[in-house]
């Protein structure tokens, strides 16, 4: 791997980037509403971003596939119908994203490249312009380092930010994050070996910060691409399950929708909206017939999605990126974590 | 870009959701991981929270009846029209609604009382929960408890229908409840999914929940231990609790046995945990029905759940409305559907057919069927566009607030009602929501502070419930509320599809059964089946339904108008069963 | 750049009524150009202002002048479309999904078995090789329904029946008064004709009750699962692999199928 330009800014000098950064583009990053929760949003000031935060719970996958997306307009006039494609590639900067979720939106990447390729998604994620923060100590629920997906993040991103207390180092991920380094100029120095060893120290003193594997994947992968998981133990995850759908909606790497039109201005919208596996009415067909009635057969669903050998050979990645959102936004207990120890230990105590 | 924190307009456990606009759409919604109730969550509803309001049919101009057919017509006519309707009718009547704020009830009690001068006004649903509500307040020993009192209880009983489907919010607390080892006793007709995690489920038919907690009670007491039953189990750990929770599906019970079944729970807590620290939370199935009746949109009391002949509630009243307002105690909403010849409806739907005879006035956000057989239809906002309070089962007061304006001429509700009730001659105008909420805030509580005084004894409180059924099958009505037909589930792409796949599978209505049911009648799936009670039969399909126990077949709320015939007005009823 | 989901405008052409709640409907896009298809395929059709769905192509791509599809009247969306007529405007996407494999067929004996409303999957195919006749070897088309009104195509049937390099047998579950055919279900017409299972590819499609007896009783006869072909019908939204409706497994219905053979049909897995 070529040596990555990497930069160091002053503390005192990041709200001056993050201006410049404002005057070119929308910025998106973590800031605390007006409601008091840290939520990712566009700022219109470096003073709202934040620095010290718990990775917010909606993920930053909104801003490359929304919960309501417009992608057609249809509307009659003299000469008939008429359809029109519409396309949002608005240049967006994502700032402070943490590693597990550049690595959502370049799994999210994928498998919308995946033939036929989905144009407009990837367009539109060329447009965003991912600025990851790394995370130097491990957040309570996470387990990215069982993904492959942090503490640090390795590809996925344009620039990486490392906190080495009165500085950030910035190492470019890609030719648009080191030209973005190289437009800020004076702002940014080359980092001195003492940085880049920092920089290494940190990375591994996060990655002990996670203690023992939390999530076993790999054992997990093989019991559920060869079927080998008896159908009870789905069923009896069933009954801890509410089917919200959070764990869903929240999943950086979950992209599951369902297209309808929606009337609007005497023309109508053809939306693409966030739609969830977990909800019997997904695979209900037309004629009343559902071959997932069965509540257990959806929980295996959700889980071969994301865990299987066969999908991971067609993603590149596992379907999990360790963000612990489920954890913590279950309406039951059947998080990832619980569920990939039950598929090790064959048995689910709720 | 904005993202607007409010309550969220489905059930009542009080969760707190984002709505998201942009472009002046709602464009999805963001779980509030700082929230006191949901903590980061929501249920399938409520991630479909924007849906009805992005994608519903609204109702954007006044609407006026004439020559049969609905015109639109200026504000100021429709609400002449609406106004003058109302007053000329010997009977009128004001609905309530659980989906509308505080503020917005407590101006449907003002309009009633203080503009029409009557005590027609109600919410429906109140009757299948404020009586059960009343019982339990009046109980010293039980004080109001919350989701979160529930998963550091020692042992909780859950009065369950299907709170995994109706409240999951509050089934998810019993679930970890269970999962810290918190014992759990589920009382419910159903093997549900809680009365399946849980530590004990004690089955109960249909009118015998009193029955069931008297039989705990005396258990619990000491006395007719007997050790093979299950009760006398549960009874023990009752006995023993240090820090006991009562969560109550109010929808699981008939509504005639609210009081009844009320007292029985006071009774057990009196017997049980007369020296221990309980808690109680009673959850009505729509998300504002306590705000709406402690609002004063019910018959029989005062805003804030004050006696009628509270003389100082009374004055403060008329002091704030500039008129004396009606002491009268009301029919309630069954009986104004019957017999009003005049109603303003306000966001709900009015079950049965219209009546010619009637003049309805109907304020609501969406083009529901009963707007459609409106004399005047008046549009106001959707709860993503609506501004007040409203009141979680907990008791917990949190804002509404509104996330764009409501579309074309359609008002928010507070300020029809405000206009409506002016145009009906009541002087006071309040300005915006806030001032009535301070209103609602000087009349309730008065000069008195904060609490309330003590419970309304109404009729239904001294009724002993619903006759006894006879044994057999039984039929009943599988809870109160008819999600299906609720705007902001029908309306919503994502919710709505499992009501329009029962109406599609099952064109001319259903029951459910259990597998070893049908067996017994030589019937499977989808086959047709005629019920047939003292007072009619009908002929409809069979469902199957694993958790259903022999003996008790139910139907939907939503599927009750096939079986009218058979329930002849009741909650259950007696039936046999017959291969069509 | 187009949108995966941008509809193209097509007019409908004609309209036929096939039984009381069938129609088939005559497209063609309003630009002129066709839609390059195979049999098997599918499209996505949009009633504007109701929405999109599936529907296969009923026609053969050696006759491109238009498109067939045949909708039975289901539910809101195939409501709005029968109240359309000629002139009126649709869209279409696609074509989606995998389609049949006619090279795959050259030279074998082929047997087409249609159930009722499954027909017009296989119609597109019977056409493309009867206009490509001398590629193919014996051509066997067995057809059901539940009653004769239930019989869709019903002037093509007696097309296929007076053909002389065509063998074809229809049955109804139950007779009307005028009908003196055969009376049974499908399977019954196996005995009236001589089944090849050693040179014969099978096309079976109709209601999946129809499917699951008539796979097992060619099945016993000997016909290996990898010569039995079939459609698989699922939720759809998308059509093109994204959505995930249609997912068995790590298959998509709408890309990798909606044609499988019953080998792989036996080793999907959830």
């Amino acid at each position: 791997m070529e040596p990555r330009p990497t930069r160091v800014i002053a503390r005192e000098q990041v709200d001056a980037w993050l201006a410049r950064l404002l005057a070119d583009s929308q910025v998106i990053a973590p800031t605390t509403s007006e409601f008091g929760d840290e939520v990712m949003a566009p700022v219109s000031s470096p003073a709202e971003v934040l620095w010290r935060f718990t990775n917010p719970l909606h993920p930053p996958k909104q801003f490359l596939l929304p919960q309501t997306e417009p992608l057609v307009a249809i509307r009659r006039d003299g000469d008939g119908w008429q359809a029109r494609t519409l396309l949002d590639e608005r240049p967006r900067v994502l700032f402070n994203l943490r590693p597990c979720d550049a690595a959502g939106l370049a799994f999210l990447r994928r498998v919308h490249e995946v033939e036929p390729p989905d144009t407009a998604v990837l367009r539109r994620a060329a447009a965003l312009t991912v600025v990851c923060l790394a995370c130097t100590e491990p957040c309570p629920q996470g387990f990215c380092i069982c993904s492959g997906a942090g503490p640090f993040a390795v590809e996925n991103f344009d620039i990486q930010l490392i906190d080495l207390g009165d500085a950030l180092l910035a190492e470019a991920g890609s030719e648009r994050g080191a030209a973005m380094l190289a437009a800020a100029g004076p702002l940014f120095r080359p980092a001195t070996p003492v940085e880049m060893r920092l920089r290494m120290e940190l990375e591994e003193q996060a990655k002990r910060g996670f203690g023992e594997e939390t999530c076993h994947f790999a054992s997990a992968m093989r019991r559920v691409s060869t079927g080998r998981v008896e159908e009870t133990l789905w069923s009896a995850m069933a009954d801890w399950c509410l089917e919200c759908g959070a764990c869903n909606f929240l999943c950086p790497t979950c992209y599951c929708f369902s297209v309808g039109d929606r009337c609007e201005d005497g023309g109508y919208l053809r939306c693409r909206t966030w739609d969830s596996c977990q909800y019997a009415a997904f695979t209900r067909e037309a004629s009343g017939h559902n071959p997932r009635a069965a509540h257990g057969d959806r929980v295996r669903r959700r889980f071969y999605h994301k865990v299987s050998a066969q999908y991971f050979q067609r993603d590149g990645a596992v379907g999990c990126v360790g963000c612990g959102r489920c954890v913590e936004a279950c309406l039951g207990t059947t998080d990832m974590p619980a569920v990939v120890a039950a598929l090790r230990q064959g048995v689910w105590r709720g | 870009m904005r993202a607007v924190l409010t309550g969220c307009p489905f059930c009542s456990c009080g969760c707190g959701v984002y709505l998201c606009e942009a472009d002046g759409r709602l464009t999805g919604v963001m779980p509030s991981r700082g929230h006191p109730v949901s903590a980061g969550r929501l249920c399938a509803r409520g991630w479909a929270a924007h849906e009805a309001a992005l994608w519903g049919e609204r109702l954007t101009r006044p609407l006026l009846r004439r020559n049969g057919r609905l015109m639109p017509v200026d504000w100021d006519e429709a609400l002449a029209a609406a106004a003058a309707g109302l007053r000329a009718a010997s009977l009128p009547g004001v609905l309530g609604s659980a989906r509308l704020t505080n503020e917005e009830n407590y101006l449907a009690a003002r309009l009633a009382r203080g503009a029409l001068g009557v005590g027609h006004v109600d919410v429906p649903l109140r009757a299948g929960y404020l009586p059960l509500l009343r019982e339990l307040q009046a109980v010293p020993t039980l004080r109001q408890g919350s989701l979160d009192d529930l998963e550091h209880a020692d042992v909780v009983l859950v009065l369950d229908r299907n709170l995994a489907s109706s409240h999951p919010r509050a089934a998810f607390a019993v679930l970890r409840a269970v999962s810290r080892g918190v014992r759990v006793i589920v009382v419910s007709a159903t093997r549900g999914q809680l009365a399946r995690v849980a530590a004990r489920h004690l089955p109960v038919r249909p009118g015998d929940e009193a029955a069931l907690l008297a039989a705990l009670a005396s258990a619990a007491d000491g006395r007719e231990l007997l050790p093979d039953d299950p009760t006398s189990g549960a009874a023990a750990w009752l006995a023993a609790a240090q820090s006991p929770f009562a969560l109550v599906a109010s929808d699981a019970l008939a509504p005639e046995d609210g009081a009844m079944i009320g007292r029985a729970l006071g009774r057990l807590a009196a017997v049980a945990w007369s020296a221990v620290s309980a808690s109680v939370l009673v959850l009505p199935a729509r998300s504002n029905l306590r705000g709406a009746c402690e609002s004063g949109a019910v018959p029989d009391a005062w805003p804030g759940d004050l006696p009628l002949a509270n003389a100082g509630a009374r004055g403060r009243l008329a002091r704030a409305w500039g008129r004396e307002p009606s002491t009268d105690v009301g029919l309630d909403a069954a009986a104004l559907a019957a017999r009003a010849d005049a109603l303003l409806v306000l966001a709900e739907e009015v079950p049965g057919a219209p009546r010619k005879e009637r003049f309805m006035v109907v304020a609501d956000a969406f083009a529901t069927p009963t707007a459609a057989t409106a004399d005047v239809v008046l549009p106001i906002a959707a709860p993503a566009e609506s501004e007040g309070t409203m009141t979680s089962a907990a008791g917990r007061s949190s804002p509404v607030r509104p996330a764009l304006a409501p579309p074309g001429q359609a008002r928010p509700g507070w300020r029809l009602l405000t206009d409506l009730a002016a145009a009906l001659g009541l002087p006071a105008r309040p300005a915006s929501a806030g001032e009535i909420a301070a209103e609602l805030a000087a009349v309730v509580h008065g000069a008195g502070g904060g609490h309330r005084l003590a419970p309304v004894v109404s009729a239904e409180a001294t009724g002993g419930g619903a006759e006894a059924e006879p044994e057999g099958v039984l039929l009943a009505v599988d809870g109160h509320y008819d999600w299906g037909a609720d705007a902001l589930v029908a309306l919503a792409p994502t919710l709505g599809r499992d009501r329009r796949a029962l109406d599609k599978l099952y064109r001319s209505g259903f029951v459910e059964a259990s597998p070893e049911e049908a067996k017994a009648l030589g019937l499977r799936a989808g086959w047709p089946v005629t019920v047939r009670s003292r007072h009619g039969a009908a002929t409809v399909q069979l469902a199957l339904r694993d958790d259903l126990p022999r003996g008790l077949v139910l139907v939907p709320p939503g599927f009750v108008g096939h079986l009218d015939r058979v329930l002849g007005g009741r909650h259950r009823v007696a039936v046999q069963l017959e291969k069509a | 750049m187009d949108s995966l989901f941008l509809p193209r405008v097509a007019r409908i052409l004609e309209v036929r009524d096939e039984t009381p709640d069938t129609r088939t409907f005559k497209v063609k896009p309003r630009d002129g150009n066709g839609l390059a298809f195979k049999p098997g395929q599918f499209l996505e059709l949009s009633v504007f202002g109701h929405g999109e769905a599936p529907f296969c192509f009923a026609s053969s791509p050696t006759r491109p002048e238009w498109i067939d599809v045949t909708v039975r009247r289901t539910g809101r969306l195939t409501d709005a479309l029968h109240r359309l007529g000629p002139g009126d405007e649709v869209g279409v996407r696609g074509p989606c999904g995998n389609g049949f494999d006619l090279d795959a067929a050259a030279g074998r004996d082929l047997l087409f078995i249609g159930g009722g409303i499954g027909l017009p999957p296989l119609r597109g195919l019977i056409w493309n090789v009867l206009d490509e006749r001398e590629r193919f070897g014996r051509v066997t088309i067995l057809y059901g329904a539940r009653t004769p009104t239930d019989l869709v195509y019903k002037d093509e049937l007696e097309v296929w029946a007076e053909r002389g390099d065509v063998e074809f047998l229809v049955t109804v579950d139950r007779a009307e008064p005028g009908w003196d055919g055969t009376v049974g279900m499908v399977p019954t017409l196996f005995e009236r004709t001589d089944l090849r299972p050693a040179t014969t590819i099978a096309y079976v499609c109709g209601p999946p009750v129809m499917i699951s007896f008539v796979v097992q009783d060619l099945m016993m006869r000997g016909f290996a699962d990898e010569r039995v072909i079939t459609t698989l019908e699922r939720m759809m939204q998308c059509g093109v692999g994204k959505c995930n409706h249609c997912a068995i497994g790590h298959c998509y219905v709408c890309r990798d199928g909606p044609v499988f053979n019953y080998r792989q049909i036996r080793e999907m897995r959830e």
